[in-house]
């Protein structure tokens, strides 16, 4: 799960990358509407957390020219202007959520939280497969009613592997997805990282959920 | 007042009611004059009517007695005793009688007797003792006349009277009466006793030289006539036709006096009527003008009706007409709202009058309209301002509540608070000095002090800064300029300035603050050779929040577009003039100008 955080409040940005990070997101950060625009454009995203008062660009314009080249990945707009205009005005131009500074970074996480879901079909904040559960609002996972403590990134990849359960996930894909512009692991950590969750999830319990498709990349089971 | 239209119409209405009033009154009293002058002409005319139809009345009268009067002068009969005439055979006499009826009254003109003569005449006044006229004949010839009665006197004695006269006698002195003329007539009245009084006409014919024919009884301007008064100076009294043979015997006159009289009282029982008649005119006249006078009045009362309500009507319309630009106007400012600052109407549809309105209308919503936005974008820039931190700080607050972290952790999310709430008190204070601004509550605090020593102080502030990004600061001022100004507001304004060049200025970039003294005022110069300002942004660099180019990529954060406002608000606050130059890429310079009297001292460079 990717996210780019466009925010150009410098301990803003800081305190809300790493709370999304410590949520098993990971977040590309943007401090102005030119940056926030070149990287929305050259990376794939689940979410993009969008400042309106930007320099250079303001988040509005950003907004339309994204909806307008048939961008779909979901906006949650982050802005000091809580009038009813302006939250009207920022959805009908193409936002998914809206939120109004000062907020609380439970809130934050959570609507964030919400359009991941959304972006992936889901309506129930707890993914199931087999006897395999994981709240994605808690951040708990449990296999046959067994919690097991997963870190940050394991989760995320569980999670992510989850959302697109049933189909192949590529190493590339993952990396995309997993890991922010600033880290410089190469798409081999992925493999690593498969053999920790499995470690945790499929060792003690069978069936084995997490499969190998060799030569294309791992895949979660479909039921 | 009101309303406009409401006054427009009553004073109209006023207007047009004291005109159509005026007019009316003129035209009223000149057309009652011309009225007036009409009826008295009227009643002249009936009054000249009637004078001359009693003159045209009395002159009938008298025509008619003359011409009794000639008849009467051609029936007088001398009553010859016929046996008397036979006896003395005057054949020449017998001849004159009728033979129809001899022995009756022998008829002679009064022609006969002016060729008897001598005895012949004597005789005749013998036999001839009395005239009188066969009643019948009489009647026959004199039917219908006027007169009423008759008197014949002969110059012999012989003489008629009619029965009517009874007693009483007319009058007449033939010695007197025309002496020489052979026909003469005379009208005069006379009162014939206490209860009659008569008009007579006296007619002496004796030589007869036309023949047996009387002159017609017409009103003949050329007879001699004697009428009385009533005629008036209207006649021109001509002497009597003198006959030529005037060398007759004047001892003799076989004259003879007709005279035919009526009673006055009948002639003045027509004048009466006439009178009456008279009267009755003038009356009528009097009526008609009392009626042309009222219909006037009534068609007068009638166009005034109209002529008002026409006029109201076209009042109304006309103050609706001239009215319509005011209620586009209105409507159109009344559709105006906080969202719609437009004047929703075309000037050139208005008129002259209100144009200016109009447009000064426009002009003031257009700076109301900015004034309005910018007070948004101010709300908003300060929401942001404002809002911005505090959820940094709230997120920052949260995760570090969130889970347990280590010491180091904690202090360095301590630390980014504490840095973020000095951030805050600084943006506060901005907005609170640019707030007492506004309310003027921060007044003007002069005082003595030195520029230089205030000036050195500035820069020393912002050197740190400046040193951290590698740029040179320059002071170039006197070792003392003593001035009497606000030292709070002027150093505020020189850290201000110094900030801005330092940062917006490139790494290894200079600044110089000069203080140069002029005859009457001070000048305060900060130039650096930074970004510069484009000239587009020139002006809008003293809004509030704005930022000639996006501060927070340049440096810190603390820097919300407040510091050049609140320049602009002090340098007013204290008299002096401010202006930037600049050149993209080359650096901008600030000019303030102070007017203070100051000592002039020497000049001198220091490089900090």
């Amino acid at each position: 799960m990717k996210i780019l955080l466009v925010e150009d409040h410098k301990l803003l940005s800081r305190s809300l990358k790493q709370a999304l990070e410590e949520d098993g997101f990971a977040v590309d950060l943007a401090v102005s509407g030119d940056e926030a625009d070149v990287k929305a454009r050259g990376s794939i995203y689940d979410v993009v957390i969008l400042d309106l008062m930007l320099p250079k660009i303001d988040g509005l314009t950003l907004l339309k020219g994204w909806r307008k080249d048939g961008f779909t990945f979901h906006i949650l707009v982050l802005t000091a202007m809580g009038t009813l205009e302006d939250k009207v005005q920022g959805l009908n131009l193409g936002a998914d959520d809206y939120l109004p500074k000062p907020f609380e970074l439970t809130e934050f996480l959570a609507r964030v939280r919400a359009l991941v879901r959304r972006g992936h079909q889901a309506k129930d904040p707890i993914l199931r497969i087999h006897d395999l559960e994981i709240d994605t609002g808690a951040r708990v996972v449990r296999r046959a009613g067994k919690e097991i403590y997963l870190t940050p990134r394991e989760f995320s990849l569980l999670r992510f592997l989850c959302y697109h359960r049933g189909k192949v996930v590529t190493r590339s894909m993952v990396w995309e997805h997993l890991y922010d512009e600033n880290d410089d692991n190469t798409s081999n950590v992925v493999d690593v990282y498969i053999r920790y969750l499995r470690n945790k999830i499929d060792k003690n319990f069978t069936p084995p959920l997490i499969l190998t498709r060799w030569g294309e990349g791992y895949m979660i089971k479909g039921d | 007042m009101r309303s406009i239209r409401f006054s427009l119409t009553i004073c109209f209405l006023a207007l047009l009611a004291l005109s159509l009033g005026s007019a009316s009154l003129m035209a009223y009293r000149s057309a009652s004059r011309n009225l007036e002058g009409r009826l008295s002409i009227q009643k002249e005319l009936a009054q000249t009517t009637y004078k001359d139809r009693c003159r045209d009345e009395e002159n009938r009268l008298d025509d008619s007695l003359l011409f009794q009067a000639q008849t009467l002068a051609r029936l007088v009969q001398f009553h010859v005793d016929w046996g008397k005439l036979k006896h003395l055979e005057l054949h020449a006499l017998g001849m004159l009688t009728s033979p129809a009826n001899p022995g009756a009254f022998v008829q002679a003109p009064v022609w006969a007797l002016q060729s008897t003569r001598g005895f012949a005449f004597d005789l005749f006044r013998r036999a001839t003792p009395s005239i009188r006229f066969d009643p019948a004949e009489l009647l026959t010839r004199l039917d219908g006349q006027v007169a009423e009665f008759f008197q014949i006197d002969t110059a012999w004695n012989a003489s008629y009277k009619s029965n009517s006269l009874e007693a009483m006698t007319m009058p007449v002195n033939m010695a007197t009466f025309a002496p020489d003329d052979v026909l003469h007539w005379e009208y005069e009245e006379l009162q014939l006793n206490q209860n009659l009084k008569v008009r007579r006409v006296i007619l002496k014919a004796s030589r007869f030289l036309l023949g047996p024919t009387l002159p017609t009884p017409q009103r003949n301007r050329f007879s001699g006539s004697n009428r009385n008064g009533e005629r008036g100076g209207d006649r021109v009294e001509s002497p009597s036709p003198r006959p030529s043979n005037t060398n007759t015997d004047s001892s003799f006159r076989p004259a003879i006096f007709i005279q035919c009289a009526y009673d006055i009282a009948k002639r003045d029982n027509l004048f009466a009527s006439l009178a009456q008649q008279r009267d009755e005119d003038i009356l009528t006249f009097a009526n008609e003008h009392k009626k042309n006078l009222e219909e006037f009045r009534d068609m007068l009362a009638a166009i005034n009706m109209i002529t008002f309500l026409a006029g109201g009507g076209i009042c109304f319309w006309l103050v609706r007409l001239g009215l319509s630009p005011l209620d586009v106007l209105t409507s159109s400012v009344s559709r105006i709202n906080e969202k719609d600052f437009s004047l929703d109407i075309s000037e050139s549809k208005l008129p002259g009058e209100l144009k200016p309105i109009a447009s000064r209308l426009a002009l003031t919503l257009d700076q109301l309209k900015k004034a309005f936005e910018r007070e948004k974008q101010a709300t908003a820039d300060i929401s942001h301002e404002l809002r911005t931190p505090l959820s940094a700080m709230l997120a920052t607050l949260d995760l570090a509540l969130r889970k347990s972290r280590t010491v180091e952790e904690y202090r360095e999310m301590l630390e980014d608070c504490r840095e973020n709430c000095v951030n805050m008190r600084k943006d506060v204070e901005r907005l609170l000095a640019l707030a007492r601004l506004d309310a003027g509550a921060d007044p003007f605090k002069p005082e003595i002090f030195d520029l230089s020593q205030l000036a050195a102080d500035c820069v020393k502030m912002i050197t740190p800064l400046a040193n951290s990004k590698g740029i040179s600061m320059h002071i170039s001022c006197e070792p003392t300029l003593e001035i009497n100004s606000d030292p709070g507001k002027l150093k505020e304004i020189l850290v201000n300035l110094l900030h801005n060049a330092v940062q917006y200025n490139k790494t290894g970039g200079n600044v110089f603050l000069r203080l140069a003294p002029r005859p009457g005022s001070m000048v305060i110069e900060v130039e650096d050779d930074g970004i510069g300002i484009e000239e587009s942004k020139k002006n809008k660099i003293f809004e509030r929040f704005f930022r000639a180019d996006s501060s927070r990529t340049h440096g810190d954060s603390t820097n919300c577009g407040l510091g050049l406002a609140i320049v602009k608000g002090y340098a007013e606050l204290l008299g002096a003039g401010l202006e930037v130059t600049s050149q993209p890429d080359h650096g901008s310079t600030f000019k303030l100008v102070l007017v203070t009297p100051m000592n002039h001292q020497v000049l001198t460079e220091t490089v900090v």
